[in-house]
């Protein structure tokens, strides 16, 4: 009955706490009324036209505005969630204004899309919803709206794709059906070309939101149109004419949204100077160009992906009616057309800076690997030999004349660096006054320099800089492309590789630091970049990967395996009230289900994929992913051959009785169609010949045949080969040339997956001889050698602390700490718990295990379970003594110092992982006068343990305690194994320390660093 | 078969994730790691989770059942567990929700309030430690005096090496014997895993 009263009085509390706190549902009209003010929308200029801008004044601080949510939607009824901007919530936005800019792709169907259209929480009956809901008529009504790309798992694509129609009977083509809850579809905005009437528009509105997560005010949406108009000029052009070869080289800065400029132009305008071109407007510019100028060359830029250079050689110009002397009298002009043939205007004049090719930066050389031992993802491409570089200095005496230099070393995983050695030398002197032999590289050196250039001179800052002298000793190497193993050779000197680096006297910081100037082999690198390049093995063109600074000489490419497809969505199915609808090519198409068949709501994508690549004939080969439309590609080609070829023997037959007029119009149908059957005929020809496709076609069913296309087309798209670009960005850059086999054929990477990682095999070694340690001491435990263990307080005085609590008749608290499941201590502690629960079970004593992890539970309620039946007392064992507590630390402090009080323990064992709490508890122990006794491999709580516990078990014993108190000689074995192998590690330490105090590193480098 | 079932599974486990330090290659790593073991360990954690809760429940249960002294804190758990899940189950676990209001004013408060406590009974733990009733216990005083007088002014005022002293004193003889701990720790734990994949050490199974 009073179990009742205080469940009733319980719940009666819950439901007022939980009605008073939780969120109603609001309506809007219920809504606080402060929408953000000044909400304005615009295109972004000069983008490819999917981009909108909106800006608005955010609310004052006092508002507590946490978030501002975007809605859009192409109608102001409804919008959608689109994209949240967090915002300080105490600080609040300091600025004016605040912009969000809606371009490119955003989500528009994730697996976090409700289910349902939902209304947005606390904006009930208003026009903001929810993101765009998982719901295909919704999604379908929409698509035409936006431009849609389907991102999805290549085995869904592959595997679990649905074979569709749309519901267009005339439409015979065949789709790929993808469920939303398989892609990520997302989405762009479209654009209208610049002059047109916009087609599109599209509603935003911008909500903030509080703390408390309510909606403080809609603001009345806004709409606009993206316009695709002219991208904007080139910011910076470089010309450079290199008399000895008669050629010109070209570099160019893009603009800031530059996504959609496709092609650039350049112009060459002769007789004219910068000033002249400064005083005319665009239109005259236009005009000059056109009358006076020439179109030099022009070529693609891929979105700004490509290469943002050119060469033209004396060669080119001939074609163009020109010769060299043209074009050292000209200057020069670029300008981009995007995507949708808008130019740009024309950039500043660029007059050439005349050289001779020696004043080029060096071609570098550079070599392109595997990424040893790693999963097959990366490819290194090393444009140089490892380069160290000092970065700063600090006094380290009184006087100033001993200097800490700090050097960085910048080198790829196979250079293997023995000795750094650097020269400091004074000013005009080829004498160095300090020689240093870096033989073990901590990034640090000291340096005795000269009393008269030290910093403190008596008051007096030197105004000379050192010249510093930087050699490297390495050895070769070459990596094993089967196994990524790394042979090196004999170490030596770096031939014809010597680094120059000046430290200049800085009285702002009153140090030494290395001045600009980074001299490489004689040549000052400072201002040049490395940029690397790569072209795929079924692309024409190279794109841009990273441009490097001087500091680096290498590069990790990233090469991934192929996981996820990416199709533009083509349209939508679903079926409504017994009728198959389809949304496509923002048209909409119904009919009737026939009898038995059965559709689904779907997103139609391609059926067809790029398969493989024709090098011969520059040609990529699809492939449906349908073996029987596969199957039928062929006879289709076959088909409109013939078609082709009966068409235009009808034509043939039709002349003799044609008019004239009749005649003409014949002719070039004919001449069309026997252009159609000559293309026709070479592509039927490409996939009849292309082995691959041969292949494809003899597999037995679609998983064969995906199976098989996957094999052949994901290595493909991992294939890449690469080139370097050494340039100061002003058109002074020297390119490597083409990486070409014997039969002038490009070099193509792919990176390999490797089955062992050579640099962990000491470590391996180490394992397996502790192995064999382990076995060789299980076997003499078991023959009954007499094994000695150093005794451990902690453990010996188990007896004596469970009698204790006998005695006292008061339970024991056994804590295994903060650990989880994998944590080793939480393992070992499972050991002990075994030994001190059957002690306990035997002195019909009370054990309480409080779980932290609970994983952990059920396991030690097993253990505890076991213990007490093998003393032969299972009615003592009580498992709600052995429970979760909870998973959050300080809660469980709280948790266990009260059982501890409230219980009045008599013992307690801390045994396992512990961190801050160890302390809380284990003097709350000491207050209520329990005898403790701990253990951890946790370093930082080791010390607390010492200091509030009776015994302490120190890190590894905790590991030895389950043997120690078992006495079985299997675990007593790998105890002593352990013990000696400890033994072997302590050689190899004080051998290493001696060996490196004489410089012989090679002991050291045996062992890996981490 | 009870525990050989198991035993062999934790073998094999055993072997994989050995392979997973040592093997690279794109089998190992992706596959058995991301496409594998994730997702099972994922799967596998709410049930777990479910059993903590199970057996929490059923332990303040079984006071309130048997008025064991102080039964009625027991309430007090199935309150907070009741609302805390109904606020994160109906309301959402986002910034704003009872859930979150829950967390941050009410266990954040009291966790902190936990932790402060820590800076008293290090002070009573100090004071222990420091007692220097033996030749070990006056080094560590010293050690200790020196440490913390380094860092803060008025060290320095007295003499300019306390810096220099605490420094070595953090980089030599502390860190020898931490590394030394280390040392140990790594060894046992290699030691403790091998002795897992063996099948000498079964005390995980449940009993020994």
């Amino acid at each position: 009955m009073k179990l009742k009263f205080y469940a009733i009085n319980l719940l009666l509390l819950f439901l007022i706490v939980f009605g008073c706190s939780s969120q109603k549902s609001i309506d809007k009209s219920n809504l606080p009324n402060y929408p953000v003010e000044n909400l304005q929308i615009g295109d972004i200029p000069n983008d490819g036209g999917d981009g909108l801008f909106l800006s608005w004044k955010p609310l004052p601080k006092e508002k507590r505005v946490q978030e501002y949510r975007v809605y859009r939607g192409v109608h102001p009824d409804t919008l959608f969630f689109l994209a949240s901007i967090q915002v300080n919530v105490k600080t609040g936005v300091a600025a004016d204004t605040m912009f969000y800019y809606d371009s490119g792709t955003s989500d528009f169907i994730s697996l976090e899309s409700p289910r349902k259209l939902k209304y947005e929480k606390g904006a009930k009956n208003s026009n903001l919803y929810r993101a765009i809901p998982r719901d295909v008529e919704i999604a379908a009504r929409l698509s035409e709206c936006f431009d849609l790309y389907s991102i999805m798992d290549d085995s869904d694509y592959y595997y679990h794709s649905k074979k569709s129609y749309t519901a267009d009977e005339k439409d015979t083509d065949v789709y790929a059906g993808m469920r939303l809850d398989q892609q990520i579809i997302v989405a762009s905005l479209k654009g209208t070309p610049e002059g047109q009437t916009p087609e599109f528009k599209y509603y935003y509105t911008v909500v903030p939101v509080d703390e408390r997560n309510q909606i403080l005010g809609i603001a009345k949406p806004v709409s606009a149109s993206p316009i695709d108009d002219a991208p904007l000029s080139s910011p910076a052009f470089y010309s450079v004419a290199v008399q000895d070869r008669k050629e010109m080289q070209f570099e160019w800065e893009y603009p800031v949204n530059f996504n959609d400029i496709m092609m650039y132009i350049i112009y060459a305008i002769p007789d004219i100077t910068k000033d002249e071109w400064k005083q005319l407007n665009t239109l005259e510019r236009d005009q000059l160009t056109t009358s006076n100028g020439f179109m030099l060359t022009q070529g693609l830029v891929g979105g700004g992906a490509l290469k943002n250079n050119c060469v033209i050689k004396e060669s080119d110009l001939l074609p163009l009616g020109l010769n060299w002397n043209n074009i050292t009298q000209s200057a020069f002009a670029i300008r981009f057309v995007d995507a949708s043939n808008n130019f740009s205007s024309l950039s500043k004049l660029s007059l050439p800076k005349f050289i001779d090719s020696s004043q080029l930066p060096p071609v570098p050389k550079y070599r392109v690997e595997d990424k040893p031992m790693d999963k097959g993802d990366r490819i290194t491409v090393t444009w140089q030999e490892p380069i160290v570089s000092l970065t700063r200095t600090t006094s380290h005496n009184k006087n100033g004349s001993r200097l800490k230099v700090n050097y960085q070393i910048n080198k790829t995983d196979a250079q293997d660096i023995q000795n750094i050695y650097f020269d400091f030398y004074e000013p005009d002197s080829d004498t160095p006054f300090d020689h240093i032999n870096e033989y073990h590289q901590d990034n640090i050196i000291y340096v005795d320099i000269p009393q008269k250039y030290s910093l403190r001179n008596g008051g007096k800052f030197p105004s000379d800089s050192l010249k510093v002298r930087i050699t490297i000793n390495s050895r070769p190497y070459q990596i094993d492309p089967k196994t990524g193993k790394i042979i090196y050779g004999k170490a030596r000197i770096i031939p014809d590789y010597e680094i120059i680096q000046y430290l200049k006297p800085d009285p702002a910081m009153l140090a030494y630091m290395p001045s600009k100037s980074f001299i490489v082999n004689g040549i000052d690198a400072f201002s040049s970049k490395n940029v690397v390049y790569r072209k795929g093995y079924r692309s024409p063109n190279f794109t841009k990967i990273k441009s490097n600074t001087c500091y680096e000489n290498f590069l990790d490419v990233s090469v991934g395996y192929i996981s996820s497809i990416s199709k533009p969505v083509l349209g939508f199915n679903f079926v409504k009230d017994g009728k198959l609808y389809t949304y496509i090519e923002g048209k909409r198409y119904s009919r009737n289900l026939k009898p038995g068949e059965k559709a689904s709501g779907l997103a139609l994508v391609p059926s067809t994929i790029d398969f493989t690549y024709d090098p011969v004939n520059n040609t990529t080969l699809n492939i449906s992913i349908y073996l029987d439309e596969a199957k039928k590609m062929l006879s289709q080609l076959s088909d409109e051959l013939k078609d082709s070829q009966q068409k235009i023997a009808a034509y043939k037959d039709s002349l003799a009785i044609a008019t004239p007029a009749q005649a003409l119009i014949y002719q070039q149908n004919i001449a069309q169609l026997e252009q159609n059957i000559a293309q026709t005929e070479s592509q039927l020809k490409i996939y009849q010949d292309n082995p691959y496709f041969k292949e494809a076609l003899k597999t037995k069913n679609n998983h064969q045949l995906m199976r098989y296309v996957a094999s052949i087309r994901e290595p493909e798209l991992r294939k890449h080969t690469y080139a370097v670009v050494r340039t100061n960005e002003k058109a002074m850059f020297s390119e490597t040339p083409p990486d070409l086999d014997q039969k002038g054929e490009f070099n193509y990477y792919t990176p390999i997956s490797n089955w062992f990682d050579w640099t962990k095999l000491v470590t391996l070694i180490a394992v397996l001889i502790f192995g064999l340690d382990v076995v060789i001491f299980i076997n003499l435990a078991k023959r009954g050698k007499n094994l000695y263990l150093r005794p451990l307080a902690g453990l010996q005085e188990i007896d004596n602390a469970v009698g204790r609590a006998t005695e006292m008749g008061r339970p024991i608290l056994y804590c295994m700490g903060v650990g989880y499941l994998s944590d080793v201590a939480t393992i070992a502690s499972m050991g002990i718990l075994s030994q001190v629960a059957k002690k306990a079970a035997e002195y019909d004593t009370r054990i309480i295990v409080p779980c932290y992890d609970y994983l952990v539970m059920p396991i030690a309620q097993e253990i505890v379970q076991e213990a007490h039946y093998e003393v032969g007392r299972p009615d003592s064992y009580d498992k709600n003594d052995v429970f979760y507590l909870t998973s959050v630390q300080f809660a469980y402090v709280a948790g266990v110092n009260g059982i501890m009080t409230r219980e009045r323990v008599a013992t307690n064992f801390f045994m396992g992982y512990f961190a801050a709490e160890a302390l809380l508890m284990t003097e709350t122990g000491n207050t209520i006068g329990a005898v403790q006794i701990a253990g951890s491999d946790a370093i930082t709580q080791i010390p607390f343990f010492i200091t509030t516990c009776d015994y302490t078990l120190i890190g590894e014993e905790l590991y030895a305690a389950s043997a120690y108190l078992n006495r079985e000689p299997m675990l007593l074995g790998t105890l002593k194994a352990q013990d000696y192998f400890k033994f072997i590690i302590l050689v190899f330490i004080i051998a290493g320390a001696i060996l490196g105090t004489f410089q012989l590193t090679g002991l050291m480098q045996i062992f890996p660093v981490k | 078969m009870k525990k050989t079932v198991p035993l062999l599974i934790v073998i094999i486990g055993g072997v994989i994730w050995l392979a997973w330090v040592f093997v690279p290659h794109r089998i190992i790593q992706d596959v058995f790691y991301y496409d594998f073991y994730l997702p099972w360990a994922r799967a596998m954690a709410p049930f777990a989770m479910l059993l903590g809760v199970i057996s929490l429940s059923m332990m303040h249960y079984g006071k309130i059942k048997r008025r064991v002294p102080k039964w009625q804190y027991s309430f007090f758990f199935f309150a907070g567990f009741i609302v805390t899940s109904l606020a994160g189950f109906i309301g959402g676990t986002q910034k704003g929700g009872l859930y979150m209001w829950i967390f941050e004013n009410m266990q954040m408060p009291m966790s902190a309030t936990m932790f402060s406590l820590l800076a008293f009974y290090m002070a009573s733990a100090a004071y222990k430690a420091f007692r220097a009733r033996s030749p070990e216990a006056t080094v560590l005083l010293v050690a200790a005096i020196i440490v913390m007088l380094a860092q803060v002014p008025f060290g320095v005022k007295i003499s300019k090496y306390i810096p220099d002293i605490s420094q070595w004193i953090l980089d030599v003889p502390n860190l020898a014997s931490k590394r030394g701990i280390l040392l140990g720790v790594g060894l046992g734990s290699v030691a403790t895993a091998l002795k897992i994949m063996l099948g000498i050490e079964r005390s995980y199974l449940g009993g020994d």
